[in-house]
């Protein structure tokens, strides 16, 4: 047994607001405090931690990261400077690794570790290319993980929804979506750019709500409908993780709102929100519409999202987005790396890097932060960079300390290009994050918004990620360096360093449907996929520790 | 001049000699040598500096006799006495020799291994050898004299960057090897000898003069910059022909180039040339010039 004593406890899933209190662990599951009965250090085979005077907290966990599969991996070979300065050295708990904002596996790994980070979802796998993201999901030590599943873009899914009887159509989607997810063991279905992915393909313009999309002319919203019924039939934790239409351009708040309009009732996850909070501006520039979009959120509780929020320096971006992709490559005269997934998708690589003095990367940052302080339920809105395309996660604690401290943040606007002031609203902001409310977006959130419940919580049958921060005015430095991290019940970091060394779980889900692929569509796969339906399947030796969470 | 063991005084000038006694059996990652690290540190600080040599963590002394010498006055441009460092014995197996050095001067009697004076800012390292791949790759500033043939990617970019070479001066008296000076942005190459394939590749300023024969593709994908080509050589078909001039520039650089010790003969300077632009799937924007006619 692993008892935790003494710590000033923030749980917000339990309700529990900084009272000092103990933690107990067995088996790798927070087991519930046995009585008044004193816990002696030595004794019963029990190890204390005394946590006196320290801040307890869950288990850190990511909604939205790209840390594993072909698309990271092209980062990592398309940026080779990204990798010369930034490495690990290996000790006897942790291999030698490199990368900054596309670091390894290890390193991945190790570095989520030391910030108190226990749990990461990969968030975008085409079906196609998933083998790949679980043997690095595999591959990545000290987390628990899951994928999402791509599917905005894919020919089946277009297909089946062309089909003009609504009953067959479907229920012939619900299958086609619980075959993918099980075919590629991905954990929630990820829509990125519906329909305009395939669009671009056909070397058409971008696309809006409504826009026809070859070869079947469905829309991105007969798609987004589509998906988000076939989710909600089949009971699935998540609810479609939206990368929604005309990301990074000026005026996009408005699809965005569209977007929200159309699935105004029900579930759904808006990711790097920050990047579709543009409002044009009358010389085709972009000014903050964070206030349009956070008021919104505000109204609908139904929704989520996560910030995506920039941090100067180097970024590498990377998305299932190919348009955008080749968008930027021809903004910036960066090189770009672009593949077609066939059948499913395209994505795209480019580095970048974003700059304090450059007023269209200093509105993005304070855009960002305005949709953290204007969203009021910290509920609905998670803390994330969108690693690596806003930058990278090692960042966090200074988002943090971005958000908990007023005077920070002022004095970093003042680095900024001169004239954010007149784009944005930051300034006029002068709300400042508790420690319960960093607990929410960081991990409470995260784990409510993925259906996990056993995890971002320190009750009773949670598992035993714990993370242990010494207090500190600087809430970067504490955030960035915990005194301990607990994993499964076991310590792996003490002092910000790797101490020990485990592999985590992967998250699958099991909807309530047959995992095959409907037999109309079999004569497809046969005649346009490259490879054949029985090598499509990832097999279940890819994935070692699989935890297969209930659909609810 | 008088022979000590134990200079450690900043005040006072000293060359340090590093005599090599073994050759290491593995290549050595060397950045801890430049003058400017063994200033102001007597012999058995030196010998002190960390070497790694394949994953094991060793001391210069290891591989090194050490000799200090105090000198006559020597300053650098800022005044402040530097040490200057000879090394002596083939350093080929040595990487990163003079690694980002800013001021100084370092002179090795011997051939030296890559990456040696690479994001060099200033100072001068004279090579009494050949150099390996990756001379100045990088480099900011400062003056790399190689009395010998230099290796491939000489004041390139390493993988992945958009820049190589920034700033300086790299004089490489005999031949120099593949991509030299690719995606240069500023400063001057002049090589004596032949020069690989790829001379100038992706350019985007700065200087690149060969007086032997130039490989294959010289300047291919160039985006600005100047080629000068002193015996003629196949060109890309993405370069054009503008005209033939004797540009006044070029009396310039040969009187710099003279000056830096690269030698031409006194003819050369009233040289006239053939101008071709390119790299046309590029802009068009750069220049090479080609020998036309001793005047």
């Amino acid at each position: 047994m692993l008892k935790i004593v003494n710590g000033q406890v923030y749980d917000p899933i339990n309700g529990v607001r900084g009272a000092v209190k103990d933690i107990c662990i067995t088996g790798g599951k927070i087991v519930a405090e046995e009585g008044n009965k004193p816990a002696r250090p030595g004794c019963d085979g029990v190890e204390i931690i005394d946590a006196s005077g320290l801040i307890v907290m869950p288990g850190g966990i990511d909604i939205h990261s790209h840390i594993a599969g072909p698309k990271v991996n092209s980062g990592r070979l398309l940026c080779p400077e990204d990798h010369y300065d930034y490495f690990t050295v290996a000790t006897p708990w942790q291999r030698s690794s490199t990368g900054y904002t596309t670091p390894g596996t290890f390193l991945t790994g190790y570095l989520y570790a030391r910030m108190g980070y226990t749990t990461v979802f990969e968030a975008a796998a085409p079906p196609l290319k998933a083998r790949h993201v679980h043997e690095e999901l595999q591959d990545t030590p000290l987390l628990d993980t899951g994928c999402y599943t791509l599917m905005g873009n894919n020919y089946m899914v277009m297909k089946v929804l062309s089909d003009p009887d609504g009953s067959r159509r479907q229920e012939r989607l619900r299958e086609l979506v619980a075959w993918l997810l099980g075919s590629s063991k991905g954990y929630a279905v990820k829509v990125v750019n519906p329909g305009g992915v395939e669009n671009w393909k056909w070397g058409r313009d971008k696309v809006d709500l409504d826009t026809p999309v070859p070869p079947f002319d469905v829309t991105p919203r007969q798609i987004l409908l589509g998906l988000a019924g076939a989710v909600e039939e089949l009971r699935l934790l998540h609810p479609v993780h939206l990368h929604a239409n005309h990301i990074g351009q000026p005026g996009n708040y408005r699809t965005t709102l569209a977007t929200m309009g159309a699935l105004a009732g029900r579930r759904l996850h808006l990711t790097h929100l920050q990047f579709h909070a543009y409002e044009a501006t009358p010389k085709g520039g972009f000014r903050s519409a964070a206030p349009q979009v956070a008021g919104y959120l505000n109204e609908h509780p139904e929704f989520t999202c996560d910030v995506g929020q920039i941090i100067f320096g180097p970024a590498t971006t990377m998305t299932a987005d190919a348009p955008l992709q080749f968008s930027l490559h021809r903004l910036t005269g960066n090189k770009w790396g672009n593949c077609d997934v066939e059948m499913e998708t395209g994505s795209g690589v480019v580095p970048l890097v974003y700059r304090p003095q450059s007023l269209p990367n200093a509105i993005q940052w304070a855009i960002g932060l305005e949709l953290f302080l204007l969203v009021t339920n910290p509920w609905q809105i998670f803390l994330t960079t969108d690693h690596p395309n806003g930058g990278p996660f090692t960042a966090y604690p200074q988002v943090i300390r971005l958000l908990m401290d007023g005077d920070y943040r002022r004095a970093q606007m003042e680095r900024l290009h001169p004239k954010v002031k007149d784009y944005t609203l930051l300034a006029e902001l002068d709300r400042e994050y508790t420690l319960e409310e960093i607990a929410i977006i960081t991990r409470a959130g995260p784990a409510r918004a993925l259906g996990l419940k056993h995890k971002g919580h320190l009750g009773a049958g949670a598992d035993a990620d714990v993370a242990i921060y010494r207090p500190q005015q600087d809430k970067e430095a504490m955030f960035a360096r915990p005194v301990y991290v607990i994993k499964g019940g076991k310590i792996v970091v003490r002092d910000g360093q790797v101490v020990d060394s485990c592999y985590g779980k992967r998250f699958l889900v099991s909807p309530p449907a047959p995992n095959r692929l409907p037999e109309e569509l079999e004569e497809d796969f046969a005649a346009f996929y490259s490879i054949s339906l029985s090598n499509y399947t990832v097999e279940d030796a890819y994935v070692a520790r699989p935890e297969v969470i209930p659909c609810a | 001049m008088k022979a000590s063991s134990d200079v450690g005084d900043e005040s006072v000038p000293v060359r340090i000699t590093l005599f090599l006694k073994q050759t290491p059996p593995v290549p050595v990652e060397a950045e801890s040598i430049n003058p400017e690290s063994v200033t102001a540190k007597d012999r058995r600080e030196i010998e002190d500096l960390p070497l790694w040599v394949g994953n094991s963590k060793e001391r210069v002394g290891d591989y090194f006799r050490v000799e200090v010498e105090e000198t006559e006055a020597q300053q650098d441009d800022d005044n402040a006495p530097l040490a200057t460092l000879h090394l002596v014995g083939d350093l080929s197996r040595f990487k990163r020799l003079g690694w980002g050095m800013s001021r100084g001067e370092m002179l090795i009697r011997g051939s030296v291994g890559p990456h040696t004076g690479a994001f060099m800012r200033g100072g001068t390292l004279v090579i009494q050898g050949q150099a390996g791949d990756w001379l100045g790759a990088h480099m900011q500033g400062g003056k790399i004299l190689v009395q010998g043939s230099a290796g491939n990617f000489a004041g390139a970019a390493y993988r992945g960057y958009k820049t190589g070479m920034q700033g300086g001066t790299i004089i490489i008296r005999d031949d120099a090897g593949q991509m030299l000076g690719a995606r240069m942005r500023r400063g001057v190459i002049a090589v004596g000898g032949n020069c690989g394939d790829f001379a100038g590749f992706g350019m985007a300023a700065g200087t690149v003069v060969v007086r032997g024969a130039p490989g294959l593709r010289a300047g291919a994908q160039m985006r600005r910059g100047t080629i000068i080509l002193l015996q003629p050589g196949e060109l890309l078909p993405t370069f054009y022909y503008d005209c033939t001039y004797g540009p006044l520039f070029w009396r310039l650089l040969y009187n710099y180039l003279q000056q830096e010790g690269f030698a031409l003969p006194p003819d050369y300077r009233e040289m006239s040339f053939k101008r071709f632009s390119g790299d046309a799937n590029e802009g068009g924007k750069g220049e090479i010039l080609v020998c036309q006619s001793l005047n």
